[in-house]
């Protein structure tokens, strides 16, 4: 299904500018992918981050996360989320020509849906659970 | 057990409330689940003092007030019954029970009115006759005259007519002494007599060996009652300076001499704040040499013991004697009642920790003979630490006092600081999985006991700190270093939560600490890794039990970190 969204052309039209040329809904692909990549590669880090922290506690009080922290741990990791969208969309000509700056914004935000939800999964399988919910 | 600590005149006192201070801090008397610990035996504490107000009942009345609300915060189940109980530490009954040997039996309303030696002497209850023709040849008019209502001004050939007639009603349990002690109650329980007070004064010159005598009578006659009496006497440790002008050579002042006198110290501090007539009363017992002389200190208290070896030794199990070779000098001369509130003195904390040795019935060795634990070579006894204080047995385990207070600090700080308290218990991490699993269904639960937690850390840091405290308002005898050294663990101050943490870090490799936590000679290792283990068995835990367990693996992991200098007893 979700593929299939991904995939047809009205969805992916949503990302890009303009589609007046030849190829764009294939820009447009990429730009999703690379938006879902980059999410899903930050929040691996937010959470290697995390577990290094952990890990690394000198102290009980050190190892215990609360909810507000772990809340201001995903927020921070919005910040690179934004910081490599724009560093790709910028580097790559395509993306900066038909993705635009619409494009660009559209696809930031869809990045931080993804990454807070997978923020939120990786608390949620994991032993921290209770440091969110 | 029940224990019973009897204080005689104001140094008892003192010792009294130094024993308080000390089982608030933790001092075990047994081993109970494992545990060292006071918890689960009782103590009441007897005052036998006719100064009912000196500064001394005062300052064990305050204590006595902090260690019941100490016990509730730790346990909160028998707060408002008198007795300060938690599985923290002993119960004590707080209701002190003050008897005074000026309160004799009446048998008409005009007996033993008059507060002084002829008053007393003459009382004609019952089948007594007058008695002051038999006086005469014993003490002179002024002797008989004084008032005695604030002891007896370390004469004991004073005091001692006055306890004998004492201990005798005590016989009765409906004369006002009888009725304090009830000693009905103790009929056979097992239970620890210990009588402290000072060798050299009055109060406890006399009244230690009539009591003495009194209880270990009464033990020879009721074998099975499992009765132990002991007590500790009190040399020299402590002079008051001399009274503002000296006594008259022989004969009785003129009103004009007083008047004068009173006049011109109407100021000091002793005369301070008296009605003229008290001050003029005041004038002239000094004037007749009444007060404590400090050169005929140590002559008495030779005297005492002397009194001790021919009559009165073979009435106790055992016998404690602490003072200094080096008395240390009171700065303020003063005539008992609120005024004289004198410094808790390291020889008191001395005096207490036999108290502790005689709860624990661990004994001083051979039965027969006085063992007399002798100072360390380092002493100074006007600057002493922690870890000159002689040694002690509880159970099997012989108590360091520099290790208890050490252990005592740490459990503080590691309560207080090294428990994520402000996160909800179920977020806490698996190294306290324990603590987690009890409270994670219990927030309220949780909070309560972060509040009752951090309440009793604070008067537990007054107890440690104030029983040590180098400044002369608190103390004397202390050099001062363990008090430095126990504030950091006592401070929520961020350089020395910073260093504390440091140290109880665990090893990236082990859950062992990185540094050691020291007091003086003693050491813990402890990370908070292994601290988070700690945990009672069930889950239905006092606070009280919580901070027994915590403290007793501290305190088995406590090292001395060069060879123990200390006596024992």
């Amino acid at each position: 299904m979700l593929a299939l969204l991904f995939q047809s052309s009205s969805f992916l039209r949503m990302f890009v500018d303009s589609c007046d040329e030849e190829g764009c809904e294939d820009t447009a692909l990429n730009w999703v992918i690379a938006t879902i990549v980059i999410a899903i590669v930050c929040a691996l880090l937010m959470l290697a981050f995390k577990w290094l922290r952990k890990y690394t506690a000198i102290n009980i009080v050190h190892k215990a996360w609360s909810r507000g922290q772990t809340v201001v741990l995903i927020l921070v990791g919005l910040i690179p989320v934004v910081i490599i969208l724009l560093m790709v969309w910028y580097t790559t000509r395509n993306f900066f020509n038909y993705v635009g700056v619409g494009g660009l914004l559209k696809g930031i935000v869809m990045s931080w849906l993804l990454y807070v939800l997978f923020m939120f999964t990786g608390h949620l399988v994991s032993p921290w659970r209770r440091e969110i919910i | 057990m029940r224990n019973v600590f009897i204080a005689v005149g104001g140094s008892g006192t003192k010792v009294a409330e130094a024993l308080v201070r000390l089982l608030a801090i933790g001092f075990p008397t047994h081993r109970e689940n494992n545990s060292l610990t006071s918890a689960g035996h009782s103590l009441q504490i007897w005052r036998l003092d006719p100064d009912l107000n000196s500064g001394a009942a005062v300052a064990l009345g305050n204590c006595l007030k902090d260690y019941q609300e100490l016990q509730g915060l730790l346990n909160g189940g028998q707060q408002g019954t008198g007795v300060g109980s938690s599985r923290w530490a002993m119960d004590i009954d707080t209701r002190v029970r003050h008897l005074d040997p000026l309160q004799l039996p009446q048998a008409a309303n005009s007996d033993n009115v008059v507060k002084n030696l002829g008053g007393i002497l003459d009382s004609r209850y019952g089948a007594i006759k007058s008695s002051l023709p038999f006086l005469a040849p014993f003490y002179e008019k002024k002797d008989l005259e004084v008032e005695i209502d604030r002891g007896f001004y370390q004469k004991p050939f004073i005091g001692a007519a006055v306890m004998a007639v004492f201990a005798e009603s005590l016989r009765d349990e409906n004369s006002p002494g009888g009725k304090a002690c009830s000693l009905t109650a103790f009929q056979n329980v097992s239970t620890n007599f210990f009588l402290c007070g000072s060798l050299h004064g009055g109060t406890g010159a006399c009244g230690v060996p009539v009591m003495g005598r009194y209880l270990g009578s009464l033990k020879k006659n009721n074998q099975t009652w499992d009765w132990r009496v002991g007590a500790c006497l009190l040399t020299p440790y402590c002079v008051p300076p001399q009274p503002p002008f000296g006594a008259l050579r022989d004969g009785y002042p003129t009103p004009q001499q007083i008047d004068d006198l009173a006049k011109e110290h109407g100021d000091k501090p002793a005369f301070k704040g008296l009605p003229i007539e008290d001050k003029r009363k005041l004038v002239e017992q000094i004037l007749l040499g009444f007060y404590a002389e400090p050169e005929a200190m140590e002559a008495r208290a030779r005297q005492g013991l002397a009194y001790y070896r021919d009559h009165s030794a073979d009435y106790f199990d055992e016998l404690y004697l602490a003072g200094k070779p080096e008395p240390d000098k009171l700065k303020v001369w003063s005539n008992g009642g609120k005024s004289q509130s004198n410094p808790l003195n390291s020889a008191e904390v001395v005096a207490a920790l036999a108290a502790l040795n005689f709860f624990s019935r661990a004994g001083t060795g051979n039965p027969e003979s006085y063992v007399i634990g002798a100072s360390t070579p380092d002493l100074d006894s006007e600057k002493m630490s922690l870890r000159h204080l002689p040694r002690y047995t509880a159970g099997e385990d012989e108590i360091e006092p520099e290790a208890v207070f050490l252990s005592s600090a740490v459990m503080h700080h590691l309560v207080t600081n090294q428990i994520p308290w402000e996160i909800p218990a179920r977020g806490w991490p698996k190294e306290i999985k324990r603590m987690r699993e009890v409270y994670q269904d219990n927030e309220s639960r949780k909070i309560d006991d972060w509040k009752r937690f951090n309440g009793a850390a604070a008067l537990l840091a007054k107890f440690l700190d104030t029983t040590i405290d180098p400044n002369p308002e608190h103390t004397v005898g202390w050099n001062g270093e363990d008090a430095f050294k126990i504030r950091p663990y006592l401070s929520n101050d961020p350089h020395s939560l910073k260093e504390i943490t440091a140290k109880t870090a665990k090893k990236l490799t082990s859950k062992e600490a990185k540094g050691e936590l020291e007091l003086g000679n003693s050491s813990i290792r402890v990370s908070t890794f292994e601290f988070g283990d700690w945990c009672p068995d069930t889950a239905d835990f006092t606070r009280g039990e919580y901070l027994r367990l915590v403290w007793s693996r501290l305190f088995a992991r406590a090292q001395k970190r060069m060879r123990a200098e200390g006596a024992k007893f």
